[in-house]
């Protein structure tokens, strides 16, 4: 009986059932997805065994420009590790950043055959490994113990038929002659977490240069160990350490809990970075949506009432007894609530094939988040009977006799809580709006903002090191050589090097002696003519020349804020790497060498001199204006195809600046997408809503329209009162929203050093948005009303 | 005042065609007060809705002071209304959320009239009708007879050549019903042309014609004796 209720409801109903399980099923969708993302962000690495008793130790001093750096070198873990007890493993590996995997490419000799293996690897200390409980398939740590030894992930070994005692040739079509054996075939690392984004690794056994502070240092507590006691003997390990070299820093150590490094920003996480203001600005618009949707749902219930009541009270006059006809109501509810999640799982399947899928970080598939899905469905059914309590019990309350008689009037208390759901669509769509727009305006500030550098007709690349010669003493003959093959296009006016990407979150950071104490800076190796090339004016003192590559030291250049702040000018020597001195040549402008979340701290470009540890090989072009970026792409690639034939193209393929700039603002991206996109559906579905309840004035008002329609009434007259009546909503909602937005987008700017304007425009444009779609929705749903023959009204 | 000639009027639902008016023709002086009577379903409100130019004939021709109008478009029925017709229906049809001069006010409103000429003419014509002491009153606060002389009224304000009341007793008793058909009365003598369409001898006594339909024709159209 009440299937077949049920039924009769969709067929009688067939537009307002179908624009509210659209409605839902759209909202339902936007909520999946949107917890696919969060639960991912919420989860990173805590899926991982034993999570909760892992840490990555982080340092910093007491003037190390605020932040937390994971960087160590092999030696002070080591000490650590020998010297506290509480730690049950520890040890140390090197990670690669996203959107640089380490793509080391291998080879593998079968009979006659070469086949070419990429496989995205890092170095890491077999007890760092052990840190995160490796299993095995295969082999195991045992065999894990030279350079030479690697250990891949079971779904590498099986994309390439690959077992344990395979001898790996380092380099595309066995390049080169150094050997790698796989010592063992691990499981793969549970996801999502950072160490399942590595194919295999490398073993790393150790380091003996001390100054090379490049690892990440993990330990796993006992049991029941304080993070906090154990962070203060580390810290006085490091204080000894330093005090053995000759130096004293004020030095503080933490164990930062591997759960809570995703989302923390008080430090970088090896490249793969959540971020805490868009897992919790997704939250709150999933919860937003779920109650748009829910609000939709009693909308169009009540739309239904002036139709609906006679047969409710004709079933309860023949005996019905209320009870049941509530029953009725409430099975109803989940029936549109269960159509509305099948077409939701519709929607759900049919985005996974889109490219919007992309800016969700994991898989959106059902069957891999069944148990969230199977949750989602459980609480949708109880959250829908719970919202379907309010209709039932409004529709049956009436007096059978009057409602018979056609005495139903809509209560004032229905008529102010319909207006104040409504209202509360109008305040989140309205929030919405300027918070997408801002959110948007903020992304495209920071890509467009002028850095401090000449940004224009500006690419990049990166070169294999080795081709570019060995570290210790620099022999700069291969550089330049690359330079004058790169200049042969003529189209190409300069070359330059870079350590690194010039604007970037983690560039080194150097802590070095100067006068009576000590400075810290980050520090930025270049080629000479970097500076020039790049646009960046000295302020005083002079640029770098070609015969500071000359001299042992090299040279140094700082920015103003180093100037300022440590008060180095151009008569300063530094003790900046390895043993000789190196003067201080100039004093250059600010400029944005951080995304801009980060205020200009001090900083310094180095020109290394006769000995380094490396070539910087970021290399830098300047062509001439109105060049096609294809011609010098194909120039490029015909050039290092042939220099590079060891590597895989995609490692040296050229880039925009810009595109490379935008790396930095990918959260933003994200964020200001998935805002944009779920901020479109709860407005698509706040606007079914409205729909909704003008279908019901319509209905409920269909008599007085009539009335006013024989007295003189025209068409446009009546859409005219229909909009009039919303037009207020939108006007009262505005000025509620307005504030909200405004603490909203204040409060999440908060987190930029450089913001954009908070103008006046980005209000105007969202309240014209609703006004014009409320208008639209509004006079296309009484259209039909004001037009209808007043006789068969009244 | 009108001329009906030959007029037809079909309803068509799902392929069968239902004849509401079938070649009625006659024609109303002004001044008359015309009662229109008949069995259900007879075709007496398809008549006064074409009348009242809320619906269009089928066939045949409607003039109305004057000019045909039996082919005009809605938004020209719209305009030929304001001013020339008056409406008094059965269950009075008054809008509930407005009060009893805003009902009053409601054609002058959508003539056009300004607001204080407005105030002026329904504060006369609820004086009129004797209902000024309720002018503020909501229509749920009126007892059935005050309603349909608020609707009378509201029928009145704009001072309408034609009066169509479809069964103005209707929903009243018979001495609320009585009040009602007197106070029709004496509009007519006041030069109103009044069309009135009822089941009742008794009301349509008072008109000073009666015509009488079945199925869709005039079977009977007789002056009454006064």
């Amino acid at each position: 009986m009440y299937i077949k209720n049920f039924i009769t409801l969709l067929r009688r109903y067939t537009t307002s059932s179908l624009l509210n399980v659209v409605g839902m099923a759209i909202a339902f969708a936007s909520v999946y997805l949107i917890l696919v993302q969060v639960k991912h962000d919420l989860s990173f690495n805590k899926v991982i065994p034993n999570s909760e008793n892992i840490y990555r130790v982080e340092r910093t001093s007491k003037d190390n420009l605020g932040a937390w750096s994971h960087n160590w070198n092999q030696q002070l873990p080591d000490k650590i590790c020998a010297s506290v007890p509480e730690l049950e493993v520890a040890g140390t590996m090197s990670f690669s950043f996203p959107e640089e995997y380490i793509w080391y490419d291998h080879s593998i000799k079968r009979n006659q055959t070469i086949d070419n293996l990429r496989i995205k690897l890092s170095y890491a200390q077999r007890e760092a490994l052990e840190v995160f409980s490796y299993e095995f398939v295969e082999g195991g740590f045992e065999n894990f113990v030279t350079i030479n030894d690697i250990i891949i992930s079971e779904e590498v070994a099986k994309k390439y038929d690959l077992k344990v005692g395979d001898v790996l040739t380092v380099g595309r079509g066995l390049a080169t002659n150094t050997t790698r054996t796989i010592a063992g075939v691990f499981k793969n690392m549970p996801k999502p977490s950072t160490i399942s984004e590595y194919e295999g690794w490398l073993c790393d056994v150790g380091y003996d240069d001390e100054n090379n502070w490049g690892k990440s240092f993990y330990v796993r507590l006992k049991e029941g160990i304080s993070p906090a006691d154990v962070a203060e003997k580390m810290r006085d390990i490091e204080l000894e350490y330093w005090k053995e070299r000759g130096e004293s820093y004020d030095i503080c150590v933490r164990l930062n809990p591997l759960s809570k490094l995703y989302l923390d920003n008080t430090s970088s996480l090896e490249g793969f970075k959540g971020s805490r203001s868009t897992t919790y600005s997704l939250i709150a618009i999933a919860v937003l949506i779920l109650v748009i949707s829910f609000i939709n749902f009693i909308n169009f219930f009540f739309a239904l009432i002036p139709t609906r009541i006679k047969a409710i009270n004709t079933y309860k006059v023949f005996g019905a007894p209320t009870s049941k006809l509530r029953l009725n109501i409430l099975l109803e509810t989940l029936g549109l609530t269960l159509l509305s999640i099948l077409c939701a799982m519709t929607i759900v399947f049919a985005f996974a094939n889109t490219p919007l899928s992309e800016y969700i970080s994991t898989s959106v598939s059902l069957r891999e988040n069944w148990e969230l899905a199977l949750s989602m469905i459980v609480f949708l059914m109880i959250f829908a009977a719970i919202v379907s309590l309010y209709p039932a019990f409004y529709i049956t309350k009436f007096n059978p006799s009057l409602v018979l008689k056609g005495s139903f009037h809509a209560t004032k208390s229905g008529k102010i809580l319909r207006y104040s759901l409504v209202g509360i669509q109008y305040v989140i769509s309205i929030t919405l709006i300027i918070c997408t727009l801002f959110i948007q305006r903020q992304h495209k500030y920071m890509l467009k903002h002028e850095m401090g550098f000449d940004t224009d007709m500006l690419y990049t690349f990166k070169v294999h090191q080795g081709l570019l010669g060995n570290g210790g003493k620099l022999d700069y003959a291969n550089r330049d050589a690359i330079t004058e093959m790169l200049k042969q296009n003529p189209n190409i006016i300069d070359v330059s090097y870079g350590d690194d990407r010039i604007v970037n979150q983690d560039h080194m950071t150097w802590t070095r002696d100067y006068k009576d104490g000590s400075i810290i800076f980050r520090a930025f190796p270049v080629s000479w003519n970097f500076l020039q090339m790049m646009g960046i004016k000295i302020e005083e003192g002079r640029d770098f020349m070609p015969s500071d590559e000359k001299i042992q030291g090299g040279a140094l250049i700082f920015n103003r804020a180093a100037a300022d702040k440590y008060g180095i000018d151009t008569e300063s020597v530094i003790n900046a790497h390895g043993d000789a001195l190196s003067p201080v040549v100039g004093i250059c402008e600010n400029f944005n060498f951080q995304p801009l979340h980060k205020e200009i701290n001090p900083w310094a470009f180095v020109v290394f001199g006769q000995y380094g540890w490396r070539h910087p090989n970021h290399v830098y072009l300047r062509v001439a204006a109105g060049t096609d970026f294809n011609e010098i792409s194909k120039f490029m690639k015909g050039l290092l195809d042939e220099v590079m034939w060891f590597a895989d193209p995609e490692s040296y393929e050229l880039k925009f600046f810009d595109d490379v700039l935008a790396i930095q603002y990918q959260k933003e991206e994200q964020l200001s997408t998935l805002v944009t996109m779920f901020s479109v559906l709860s407005i698509l579905i706040s606007i079914i809503g409205v729909f909704g309840l003008v279908l019901f004035e319509t209905q409920y008002k269909r008599h007085e329209i009539g009335i006013r329609r024989i007295h003189g009434a025209s068409s446009a007259g009546i859409i005219k009162m229909f909009n009039k009546k919303y037009l207020y909503i939108v006007a009262i909602c505005s000025a509620v929203a307005i504030p909200i937005s405004y603490y909203i987008i204040d409060r999440w700017m908060q987190q930029f050093a450089y913001r954009t304007e908070m103008s006046v425009w980005v209000y105007v444009v969202a309240v014209l948005t609703i006004t014009i779609i409320t208008i639209v929705t509004v006079s296309l749903r009484s259209w039909k009303a004001a037009n209808e023959n007043p006789v068969e009204a009244i | 005042m009108l001329k009906v000639e030959n007029l037809r009027k079909s309803f068509f639902t799902e392929e069968i065609e239902t004849i509401a008016l079938n070649g009625v023709s006659f024609e109303v002086k002004e001044g008359e007060f015309v009662a229109v009577m008949g069995p259900s379903g007879c075709g007496k409100s398809t008549l006064l809705n074409i009348l009242g130019l809320l619906d269009n004939p089928t066939g045949g021709s409607y003039s109305l002071l004057g000019q045909e109008v039996g082919g005009l478009k809605e938004k020209d029925r719209t305009m030929f209304r304001k001013g020339n017709i008056g409406f008094v229906f059965q269950s009075f049809n008054l809008i509930d959320e407005l009060t009893v001069s805003e009902n009053v006010e409601l054609p002058l409103i959508y003539m056009g009239v300004k607001s204080s000429e407005r105030k002026e003419r329904v504060a006369k014509i609820l004086d009129k009708m004797n209902i000024s002491h309720r002018s503020e009153h909501f229509p749920q606060q009126l007892s059935g007879g005050q309603q349909q002389r608020v609707a009378i009224a509201r029928a009145l304000v704009s001072n309408p050549k034609l009066i169509l009341a479809d069964e103005p007793t209707g929903n009243l008793d018979s001495k609320n019903g009585q009040d009602v058909m007197n106070l029709l009365k004496e509009l007519n003598q006041e030069g109103t042309t009044i069309i009135m369409v009822t089941h009742s001898q008794h009301d349509a006594a008072f008109a000073t014609r009666t015509i009488c339909l079945f199925d869709g024709k005039i079977v009977t159209d007789v002056k009454n004796r006064l």
